[in-house]
């Protein structure tokens, strides 16, 4: 067992697990956070992205005693966090989501990149959420709602 | 499994040659955690390392580019000072995996892990890159071209850890070494061959990853490129080729299609090499 201490969606936490609990079943059965999903649990389709410390991580492949310190933040922060409201909202409004399994990696993706780039190319936004996978949508409106959010922002900012 | 969090290197080193049985460093752990959560690591003792700040980063001397056991692929391809001397190797890295594995996984893991489609390892080959090893009573610097002795057998010791990556500034900065991976799709893919070519003066660098049990250099088709700077013969410069490498079919790929693609690129960066 190991203890540790974080910050989820900006509240600091503390708890102990087992040395080998993954990310994901932290916050998914610890934490009860079923909004990051679980796909393929190999860090193939991206269902389960997270922000740690403001990148991107499959949290099926990071084990829970590596986020010590660490500033994580989930789909359930799109509560509070303006980027990841605006791009939940992009994403209803390009019809982005269809079974929405994927949508809230592919949303934590999206918010990776903006926060480093406000005015992303199409190619800088494929490149960003090529680890999300989509069965439904083909990816267009995905691409869309990227675009469209960070459109928003931007003029905001 | 039982974890170890050491406070610093020492104690790292420390623990690598008291402990008994096998252990394994974890750094971002995009290899070992998938082990971990399939059950199928049970006895080994596990010893992180990337809370060490002596292992992270990047950092520049006069004659060499030393990269830290636990920097990640996206802080090496994002670097100020691999984009300045070895812009090649950040384009390549570009390749790996995707944004949410290259921001923990490692170049020294991705190494370690010694899997014959290595996608850091052809690169690095061309480039002459020698390994760090370290254990508490010696420091050795090997060449990665003696690292791997099988398929995922290296010449590590039980009691020693990569440290460091370095590659030599006076050929990372002179030439431009040309880089391709080939898989079933763009991004996130495992490679099906991957080969890294490079002339400099009358001579040759070739490198092939998913071709042989580890990544290795194509000496023959080196030497026969030295002799044959002109005049090149497809056949002979297959049979080169097919003395250097054993392509196997599996699930990914065949035997056949690997060798060809393999070729292919090959001719096409000699063209393009012969025509600068």
């Amino acid at each position: 067992m190991i203890k540790l201490k974080f910050t989820l969606n900006n509240l600091p936490r503390e708890l102990i697990v087992p040395d080998n609990m993954r990310l994901l079943d932290l916050i998914r059965d610890e934490l009860n956070l079923t909004g990051t999903k679980e796909g393929c649990s190999v860090g193939e389709c991206g269902a389960c992205t997270v922000l740690m410390n403001g990148k991107a991580v499959c949290s099926c492949m990071i084990l829970a005693c590596q986020v010590m310190d660490a500033e994580l933040e989930t789909i359930e922060n799109a509560a509070q966090d303006k980027i990841l409201k605006t791009l939940q909202d992009s994403f209803l409004k390009t019809g982005a989501v269809q079974c929405g399994f994927c949508t809230p990696g592919m949303i934590m993706s999206a918010k990776a990149l903006l926060l480093e780039n406000l005015q992303p190319s199409e190619d800088q936004i494929k490149t960003a959420l090529e680890g999300n996978l989509c069965r439904c949508t083909g990816y267009v409106q995905i691409i869309e709602a990227v675009q469209l959010a960070a459109g928003i922002i931007h003029k905001d900012s | 499994m039982k974890v170890y969090k050491p406070d610093n290197l020492p104690d790292t080193l420390h623990l690598l040659s008291k402990l008994p049985g096998k252990k394994l460093l974890l750094a971002g752990g995009s290899d070992l955690n998938i082990l971990i959560k399939q059950g199928k690591l049970s006895d080994e003792a596990i010893i992180f390392i990337n809370h060490l700040p002596e292992l992270h980063g990047v950092d520049i001397c006069s004659t060499k580019l030393i990269i830290g056991a636990t920097t990640t692929i996206s802080e090496i391809s994002g670097s100020a000072i691999i984009k300045e001397y070895c812009p090649y190797l950040s384009d390549s890295l570009i390749d790996f995996a995707s944004p949410p594995i290259a921001n923990f996984a490692t170049l020294a893991g991705n190494i370690a892990n010694s899997s014959p489609t290595a996608d850091t390892v052809p690169l690095l080959l061309v480039l002459e890159a020698k390994l760090v090893l370290k254990s508490v009573t010696t420091t050795r610097i090997v060449p990665i071209s003696e690292f791997y002795t099988g398929y995922k057998k290296t010449v590590l010791r039980d009691d020693e850890m990569i440290i460091a990556i370095e590659i030599p500034l006076n050929f990372a900065c002179k030439y431009q070494p040309q880089y391709v991976k080939i898989g079933s799709r763009t991004a996130l893919t495992i490679a099906k061959v991957a080969l890294a070519f490079v002339k400099y003066e009358d001579n040759f660098r070739i490198a092939a990853g998913s071709l042989n049990e580890f990544p290795r250099r194509l000496y023959n088709v080196e030497e026969y490129l030295t002799i044959h700077p002109q005049n090149i013969d497809a056949s002979e410069l297959m049979d080169a080729l097919k003395m250097d490498v054993t392509p196997i079919s599996d699930f990914r790929s065949d035997k056949e299609y690997r060798l060809q693609v393999c070729f292919n690129y090959l001719q096409k960066f000699i063209e393009s090499a012969n025509t600068d």
